[in-house]
């Protein structure tokens, strides 16, 4: 039936140009704060104030050649491949543990070394492949959204993909992972007790590995900090108490472009994990509402995307991207604004990093050329409504 | 059950509604932080972004009257941790435990407590340690500028000059009191910083400059301050006293030449832990103790009498060994009464009664507004954060055995510098001074300006010059003939009155203590110099002012004349006694201070080389007949002799007094001044020749 679908629209539109110059603002955006952000940090330890932003703009050269190469490719070749793809997302994560590919970076093992552009984190290709592959089983096979057995089948192809990132101990991006998967299953239609049985067992876990693991104490201490960071502003508390001072010094209108304090070493980690701080400080809470705002912006051309894509694996793929999105999103800005426990999770497009930033425009350019195999007949028109879930829905629901 | 795509579309509309609000909820959340809690933030946050550095303004130097330096702030360092930055606790912690002399746990501990950004390791840090520490480079090591407060003679009028605290700000004495001259205003750096408190480059500095304090000089001299605190101190060792208070001063000034209090302290470390023991040695007893001056107190009496020509010089009195006051019988402190005599001799006799007498014929309003007038009851308006006042009794409850008390010095209390400068008053001519300890303010640096000058200042005037001229004469009398013997001095003219006053203890008076004092000076026909020298509870059979205090003064104001150039004139007796020949005793085998004890008491001058040990050699050999104040020098065993006992004359042509004094003595010679001028030009006997060890050499300076 898919390929029944697949053969009739066989004439490609042009991609979804405002994703497209979305994810290209973002980007740019990125580049600018990473600059201002580490440049003090970058002299005083790389002795090259800016070591940070040729990275990233080698990163975002590279991610846009792949943005433009990978929107040409049909995403169908992705449900063709899974199987390679599920071997390589588990191979790559696996090569953490080979000895000269590694890097131990702070106690964790979780990065490899890549020539030129430095290290990357793998966990961020298991994460992309994990949509491919779930997004194709769950596209193929609807037994996998009716019976039990199916289910099971989707949590363990999952879960065997998911093993060397949880050794990885990125607790991060098993948390994004999981959540993204949960995304996935409900959209495709999975019955919702099953998720329902999935989360309470999943929380269950996740409870008892925090508080029987060696791991666990640590991870306790870092939630006490988060509920009250005052209580050790000089230790544990540090990074958090560091980040709500940019977060208020910045106010309703930021202190201006370059002109944040707390990126002299106040605040750790201001141009990765603790990026969106140094733009709420820069450009205060206006500034923050805009860069949330074109994120939703990108992440509704996603999911507008999804709606509109003629089968359920370009849906699929489309929303699943999508919410990996938001979820990084939403979990980065809460981090920085302490209202969930700190843990690195780089805001998409504009923390540091240039492996990453590839792989997030290597995503955005599935989600293009899903765009490309858009069905619905007025695009322009759609796209100027100012709310687009309700009005979008019934035109397509046909 | 079949999945539509009816269901995945309004399951994908959900989710994205699901993932909208929690967008909106976020945004929520940066509200709080960004727009509520802002204000509360910013305060926090501006206090870890900005430094607040002192630039230490340069607190000026106390000098003596002739510029010795006596107190000098020298640059230090404070040495600071920052343990964010500390990379080698252990290192750290050893390495500066060593240098510093602190205990290692404590500097680990410092160096490791991440709560704090920055902590004080350690202050006033010497260059050789900074030095040391800088070359180690250990990281989260810092220096900041500070100053350390030296006192080259250590001790040396440690009441009078007082300390400062850690922070370098006057703590006592003319520190404290003249602090805000000395200390001068400080700068401050208000600069943005990053983490590590390193200044930003294009960060927003304020600086404003220090400004330095002043030099103060005082009017007080090394050279005599010196020697009275050696005399001093030996007092307080020959009489077992429990302190000494000794003040010099120029009588027809005011200016303070010096001002002792034994025993002391050493300024480099006063006793900080101790705070009774820091109170007690810091207490400056000359400007602060109230104490009954007793006979001493008779100048004041017989100047008043005079001066309001109530007696004469030779009114004729009669003591009887008492006088009944108002039907009290108050004794004379001899018990065979004086009998008839002259007011002069009555001072020279300090006979009681006379005083009692006078002090009645003069009236209690009469002698009550001398009593002012000499600055009883009053502060004498010194340069010193703190003085006494006195304790006079108000007129209108003065009895009058009181006040025939009051005569005699007894039942008024007088601090030292009051009964001196009255003292000054009735023989410089009649004048109230106000003493002073600091005479000059200048600007710090190689070419000083003044800024303030202090000139002597005139209170009022007291006593006519007649009067004072007259009280010269007796008071002269006193030492020449009277009971202050003990002063005496060959070549000069030298005037002065004792005292020997009781105790109060609990408010009776204590049995077998007393406060002896003698107050002199000289020349008696033009005074340059007068000297307070108290004993507090000397501790010896007879404890009279005459006995303990006066040949301390004695020494201070011998030395001084000769030091501030005063010529001596001798009479033809003083000379016919000086050349007497005396015949050099044999004080081979004896201890070193016996044998310097027997030599200084025949009236030589003794020499000693080596240090211990029992005399092994002298010269000129016993049974010799030489005159006084030939130099005899004695040889101890515990020191190799010199060669043969003499030496060469040294070039000390085209020097100042003080290096030329200063050659000379380290050669073991002794340096007559002659002339006025600066530099020596010539000597006698000349430069190059061979003399004996302790020859007097006459240089002459113009």
């Amino acid at each position: 039936m898919a390929v029944k679908k697949r053969k009739r629209r066989f004439l490609k539109k042009n991609i979804d140009f405002p994703l497209a110059i979305t994810v290209l603002v973002l980007v740019a955006i990125g580049i600018v704060v990473v600059f201002s952000a580490s440049y003090y940090t970058a002299e005083i330890r790389e002795n090259d104030a800016y070591f940070y932003v040729k990275k990233q703009l080698i990163g975002a050269a590279v991610g846009l050649v792949a943005m433009v190469v990978i929107q040409n490719i049909d995403y169908h070749l992705y449900a063709k491949f899974k199987w390679i793809i599920f071997l390589a997302a588990i191979g790559i994560n696996l090569l953490v543990w080979v000895p000269g590919l590694g890097v131990n970076l702070n106690g964790a093992q979780r990065w490899i070394r890549i020539p030129v552009a430095g290290t990357m984190q793998p966990s961020e290709i298991a994460k992309i492949g994990l949509i491919l592959v779930v997004s194709s089983e769950l596209a193929m096979r609807s037994k996998c959204l009716t019976t039990v057995r199916g289910f099971l089948y989707i949590l363990i192809v999952a879960g065997i993909m998911m093993i060397p990132v949880v050794l990885q101990k990125s607790l991060s991006v098993t948390i994004v992972i999981a959540i993204t998967m949960v995304i996935l299953m409900l959209i495709a239609g999975m019955r919702v007790r099953y998720l329902l049985a999935t989360g309470a067992l999943g929380i269950a876990g996740a409870a008892g590995l925090i508080f029987f693991s060696k791991e666990g104490q640590f991870r306790i201490s870092r939630l006490m900090a988060y509920i009250d960071p005052w209580a050790d502003p000089t230790n544990t508390g540090y990074q958090l108490v560091q980040s709500l001072y940019s977060l208020g010094s910045g106010g309703l209108f930021g202190l201006g472009l370059g002109q944040s304090r707390q990126k002299y070493l106040f605040l750790p980690y201001a141009e990765s994990d603790f990026i969106f701080a140094i733009i709420s400080e820069e450009f205060g809470y206006i500034g923050a509402l805009i860069v949330l705002g074109i994120y939703g912006f990108l992440i509704y051309r996603c999911f507008l995307t999804a709606l509109r894509a003629p089968d359920k694996l370009g849906t699929l793929i489309a929303a699943g991207i999508g919410g990996v999105m938001a979820v990084q999103v939403t979990m980065h800005i809460l981090v920085v604004a302490g209202a969930i426990p700190p843990t690195g999770v780089p805001l998409p497009f504009m923390s540091a990093g240039s492996t990453s930033l590839v792989i997030f425009m290597a995503e955005m350019g599935i989600v293009l050329n899903i765009s490309r195999y858009r069905t619905e007949p007025k695009p322009e028109k759609k796209e100027e409504e100012p709310e687009p879930e309700t009005t979008e829905a019934v035109p397509v629901s046909e | 059950m079949k999945i539509t795509s009816y269901t995945v579309k309004k399951r994908l509309i959900t989710t994205f509604i699901v993932i909208a609000s929690v967008f909106i909820i976020t945004a929520g959340v940066l509200f709080y932080r960004q727009i509520i809690q802002a204000g509360w933030m910013q305060a926090k946050a501006n206090s870890q972004w900005t430094s607040d550095l002192t630039i230490a303004a340069k607190r000026g130097r106390i000098l003596d009257a002739n510029g010795n330096v006596l107190a000098q702030s020298a640059s230090a360092k404070t040495i600071i941790l920052r343990p964010g930055a500390v990379k080698e606790p252990d290192r750290v912690a050893d390495e500066l435990a060593e240098i510093l002399g602190m205990d290692r746990d404590t500097v680990y501990q410092k160096a490791t407590d991440k709560t704090k950004s920055e902590i004080w390791l350690k202050r006033q840090v010497e260059r050789e340690a900074e030095e040391k520490i800088r070359s180690l480079s250990l990281a989260g090591v810092f220096f900041t500028e500070d100053t350390k407060r030296y006192y080259p003679y250590s001790s040396l009028a440690a009441q009078l000059l007082g300390f400062v605290s850690v922070d370098g700000s006057g703590q006592t004495g003319l520190e404290l009191f003249y602090n805000s001259k000395l200390a001068g205003v400080n700068g401050r750096i208000i600069a943005e910083t990053d983490k590590n408190g390193v200044e930003l480059p294009y960060g927003v500095a304020r600086y404003l400059d220090a400004q330095n304090g002043l030099d103060m000089v005082l009017s007080v001299d090394y050279v005599i301050q010196a020697r009275a605190e050696e005399t001093a101190a030996k007092c307080l060792s020959e009489t077992g006293a429990e302190s000494v208070v000794c003040i010099v001063m120029q009588p027809k000034t005011g200016a303070v030449y010096a001002m002792v209090n034994a025993p002391t302290f050493d300024l480099n470390d006063p006793p900080r832990s101790d705070m009774a023991l820091l109170n007690k040695l810091t207490y400056n007893s000359a400007l602060l103790m109230n104490y009954e001056p007793g006979s001493t107190f008779k100048i004041v009496t017989t100047a008043a009498a005079l001066d309001s020509g109530t007696a004469k010089k030779d009114t004729m009195f009669y003591c009887a060994g008492y006088k009944i006051v108002d039907g009290a019988r108050i004794k004379c402190w001899r018990t065979t009464p004086h009998g008839s005599e002259t007011l002069q001799q009555g001072v020279c006799n300090s006979c009681n009664p006379v005083f009692m007498t006078l002090a009645e014929m003069m009236g209690k309003e009469t002698f009550y507004r001398y009593i002012r007038a000499f600055g009883f009851g009053t502060g004498t308006q010194i340069d010193f954060n703190s003085e006494g006042s006195g304790i006079v009794t108000d007129e209108k409850y003065v009895t009058s055995q009181d006040l025939a008390r009051i005569a005699f010095g007894q039942s008024v209390a007088v601090t030292p510098m009051q009964l001196i400068t009255a003292a000054s008053a009735a023989v410089n001519g009649g004048n109230l001074m106000r003493p002073y300890l600091v005479k000059e303010f200048r600007t710090q640096g190689s070419e000083p300006v003044t800024v303030e000058k202090i000139e002597p200042m005139t209170v009022r005037r007291v006593i006519s010059e007649e009067t004072s001229a007259t009280m010269r004469e007796i008071l002269e009398a006193v030492v020449t003939s009277g009971g202050g013997k003990n002063a005496y001095i060959p070549g000069y003219r030298v005037g002065g009155k004792t005292g020997t006053a009781q105790i109060y203890e609990n408010g009776k008076i204590a049995a077998g203590k007393h406060i002896a004092s003698f107050i002199g000076f000289a020349p008696a026909d033009d005074p340059q110099i007068i000297v307070l020298f108290i004993v507090n509870k000397p501790n010896v059979a007879v404890d009279f002012g005459s006995v303990v205090a006066a040949p301390y003064a004695r020494i201070i104001l011998e030395d001084s004349l000769r030091y501030l150039g005063v010529q001596a004139r001798y009479t033809t007796d003083e000379i016919a006694d000086y050349n007497k020949k005396v015949e050099v005793p044999d004080v081979r085998n004896k201890k070193i201070e016996d044998a310097v004890a027997l030599l200084e008491e025949k009236g030589f001058y003794v020499l000693v080389s080596g240090d211990s040990g029992t005399i092994t050699a002298q010269s000129p050999e016993a049974g010799v007949a030489a005159v006084r104040g030939t130099a005899v020098c004695i040889t101890a065993s515990g020191k190799s002799a010199e060669t043969d006992g003499t030496v060469k004359v040294p070039d000390i042509l085209g020097r100042g007094e003080d290096d030329a004094k200063k050659i000379l003595t380290e050669n073991g010679l002794t340096m007559l001044k002659v002339g006025n001028g600066k530099t020596a030009v010539y000597t006698t006997p000349q430069v190059g020749e061979k003399v004996p060890v302790g020859t007097v050499i006459i240089v002459e300076f113009h």
